[in-house]
């Protein structure tokens, strides 16, 4: 289970530049690499002596003591150090140029509309009200987001399934404040932005009879929040199949996913509690956290050493004002962080709440359904118990093609937030169509339907995420995340690049999502890719040439093909001299 | 020691608007940039007042950026942070980092050189400090938050 971020085999690369190693194939030679990693890493220091010619392995260290445990795969770089090499001063001296290049034609604009009058200014008010907002409040707005507008809030008019029909737009009226127009026509383009994992979001055979004989019988809507009169027996069996899924006692359901983090925290914490968050967390993490009036205290992406730091010093120095002991101290992290395409440490994580007398709350938005052998999500991926986590929480939106969110853990847990939570006595009822959906994915994911389609799509799933994440880096691409997962967020780092990729994209009929500032850092824009089990082999190989053509134009090949085929033999030999970078892209 | 983005391992940044300040290039180019200055004025005015020419605008445009504009650009604070200048919001309002350091050096470092390209004559030398003290006052940790006068609230 060793993670690498790249994993072709050398055999592969060289002399063939096209062919692509089938998924079986290469995934038996990703274990057979890790496995002579691990083989020679284990091999006892004192048998090097004997082979002094023995090249390749790593360095003989004379006084190594035999009873170290073997020495693991080395530790994968992070994303920081990765984007530290790519980025060299030059490159992060451009990309800062060309911010302030678009910051300072923005003000010459605006100076120039207030001084010919050509645009009302802000949105000025009628009839002596003041604007609601100042023409400084939206300048980012106005001036850098709507530039490009025409990439974002492309409205759809089909199902997100494998294909997806987007709708075509033209600009007219005030760039600055007018949307594009749909001018009517549409395109279909390969889905490569819903989050549909597992394929649940276009029409299914199994579960589409039954969330639409759902609607006959039970309606649209509940009408009523939990507690009063909305819990129907849809209901209740949804909890149920839920918690059984995950293998806790009891689970909580509310109807909208953001909703989850941004009401139950607050129920879970107040004032003189403490929160330790991932610095990357979502933002209904980030609102929950806030909402509740708990201390908070960030913690570097991933950086289980600054946690523990962390964690020594908040229960040493207590709360910050008195000194008294935190009255609970709740660590959250998310199982798939969607910008970096990475997982949590997890196990290593468990360990340290245990030591520390903390709770774990997990978020697995993006990892529920989509990782894990049987679809358990990042618990079963990585070997850790559910019941070591106190907090299991996940959303209904990405691989099971419903909406809403769930809390599960211990029944008293459960049943605490269930009375204690908001959602239950003022927010309504998840629609029933809705949680048929999801007691019926549920059903085909864990194989209680009687077919075996759910083990199908969950390696269908791996397979696609695996190739194209693969192929993509073979080709150059620098691309983040893990191994197993299926968000693939691939770098361009420019301003400039953004629109560009995305317009090109949708030239080729692909549908993509690019990222950029204030949504992700200044200078780590990205296009965050998601794979899905409808995907079919085929297409995703015609979606890497595209991509491949566009980098090409856009020059988004950090990583030479060459070094990348050297990463790989550098994570199994131990040579650490290489240089990421490629001279050929700007 | 593992390169990293940030300058040296810091706590995570949270204030969008001003992380990239500690970017392991910045200095880099902000040095870059105001060489560029110098480079473009001395085509255009007398090579020995290029300095002061380029002192003086440098100093009046970080004082607007650093010192006058207030808020974030990013929709999402809230206004979190409307109050607080670019130089209040940098690493979380504390005093004496590195990059404040570096903010405060260049106009100083500048001044020097102009001074003397200008062979220390009084005028120039008058404007050049005059500049640098505006720009270095408002740098100072006692100021920070305060508006004098109420200027800028």
């Amino acid at each position: 289970m060793a993670s690498t971020t790249t994993t072709t085999g050398t055999e592969t690369v060289q002399g063939r530049r096209h062919q692509g190693p089938e998924a079986g194939v290469w995934l038996e030679r990703k274990r057979s690499l890790g496995d002579q990693a691990e083989a020679k890493a284990a091999v006892p220091a004192s048998s090097l002596l004997h082979n002094p010619g023995d090249a390749g392995g790593p360095r003989p260290r004379l006084a190594a003591a035999p009873r170290q445990p073997p020495a693991k795969v080395p530790a994968r770089r992070t994303h920081q150090e990765e984007f530290a090499e790519v980025l060299n001063p030059m490159r992060q001296s451009l990309i800062y140029l060309g911010w302030v290049l678009l910051m300072q034609i923005g003000r010459v604009r605006d100076f120039l509309d207030r001084f010919f009058g050509l645009h009302a200014a802000g949105s000025a008010g009628k009839g002596g009200v003041p604007p609601i907002v100042s023409d400084s409040q939206d300048f980012y707005t106005r001036r850098l987001y709507m530039r490009i507008v025409d990439i974002f809030n492309r409205p759809i008019t089909s199902a997100p399934g494998a294909w997806i029909d987007v709708a075509e737009r033209r600009r007219e009226g005030d760039p600055c404040r007018e949307h594009p127009t749909p001018t009517g026509r549409t395109r279909r383009c390969l889905n490569l932005g819903s989050y549909n994992y597992l394929g649940f979001a276009a029409n299914d055979a199994y579960c589409t009879p039954k969330v639409v004989e759902e609607l006959r019988r039970s309606g649209a809507s509940t009408c009523s929040p939990g507690a009063d009169a909305g819990r129907t027996e849809g209901h209740v069996e949804m909890e149920q199949v839920v918690a059984g899924f995950l293998g806790v006692e009891k689970a909580f359901v509310y109807g909208m996913g953001f909703a989850t983090n941004a009401f139950t925290i607050p129920t879970l914490c107040s004032k003189g509690c403490l929160v330790l968050s991932d610095e990357m967390n979502h933002k209904s993490i980030v609102d929950g956290v806030k909402l509740s009036g708990a201390s908070v205290k960030v913690f570097r992406h991933n950086d289980v050493r600054h946690l523990e730091y962390l964690l020594r010093k908040s229960i040493v120095e207590g709360q910050s004002r008195t000194g008294r002991q935190w009255r609970k101290i709740l660590i959250v992290v998310e199982g798939i962080y969607s910008m970096e395409g990475e997982m949590v440490r997890l196990s290593e994580i468990v360990r340290l709440k245990k030591k520390y007398g903390a709770y774990l709350y997990l978020d697995e938005a993006h990892s529920i359904g989509a990782l894990g052998a049987t679809g358990r999500g990042v618990c079963e991926q990585q070997g850790v118990s559910p019941r070591d986590v106190d907090v299991m929480m996940g959303t209904f939106t990405k691989s099971f093609g419903s909406c809403g969110g769930y809390i599960a853990g211990s029944a008293a847990l459960v049943d605490y937030v269930r009375a204690a939570s908001p959602a239950s006595y003022h927010a309504t009822a998840m629609s029933p169509p809705a949680a048929r959906q999801i007691v019926a994915s549920l059903t085909v994911i864990s194989g209680r339907d009687g077919s075996d389609r759910g083990g199908e799509k969950l390696a269908r799933l791996r397979q696609n995420a695996n190739y194209f994440r693969a192929e993509l880096m073979r080709r150059g691409f620098h691309v983040l995340g893990d191994m197993d997962s299926p968000v693939v967020p691939i770098m361009c780092y420019y301003a400039a690049k953004i629109p560009a990729l995305s317009r090109m994209c949708l030239e080729r009929n692909l549908a993509v999502v690019l990222v950029g500032f204030p949504a992700t850092a200044l200078c780590l824009s990205r296009m965050r890719i998601c794979i899905s089990a409808s995907h079919t082999r085929e297409e995703l190989e015609n979606a890497v040439e595209i991509i491949d053509e566009i980098g090409d134009r856009c020059m988004i090949k950090y990583i030479g093909e060459r070094k990348a085929a050297r990463l790989a033999t550098d994570e199994v030999g131990g040579n650490r001299d290489t240089r990421l970078v490629s001279s050929k892209s700007i | 020691m593992t390169k990293t983005l940030q300058k040296s391992a810091s706590s995570p940044q949270l204030n969008a608007n001003v992380e990239w300040v500690n970017g392991t290039a910045f200095w880099t180019f902000y040095v870059t940039i105001v060489l560029a200055l110098w480079l473009c004025l001395s085509i255009l005015v007398p090579i020995g007042l290029a300095w002061t020419y380029a002192n003086l605008i440098h100093n009046a445009v970080s004082f607007y950026l650093l010192h006058w504009k207030k808020g974030t650009p990013v929709y999402y604070d809230q206004g979190k942070y409307d109050h607080l200048t670019f130089w209040e919001q940098i690493d979380g309002g504390s005093q004496f980092t590195s990059n404040k350091k570096f903010f405060t050096i260049i106009p100083i470092a500048i001044f020097i050189i102009a001074t003397n390209s200008s062979d220390f004559r009084e005028q120039p030398l008058l404007l050049n400090l005059v500049s640098l003290l505006a720009v270095l006052i408002a740098k100072m940790p006692q100021m920070h938050t305060v508006r004098i006068f109420g200027i800028n609230k």
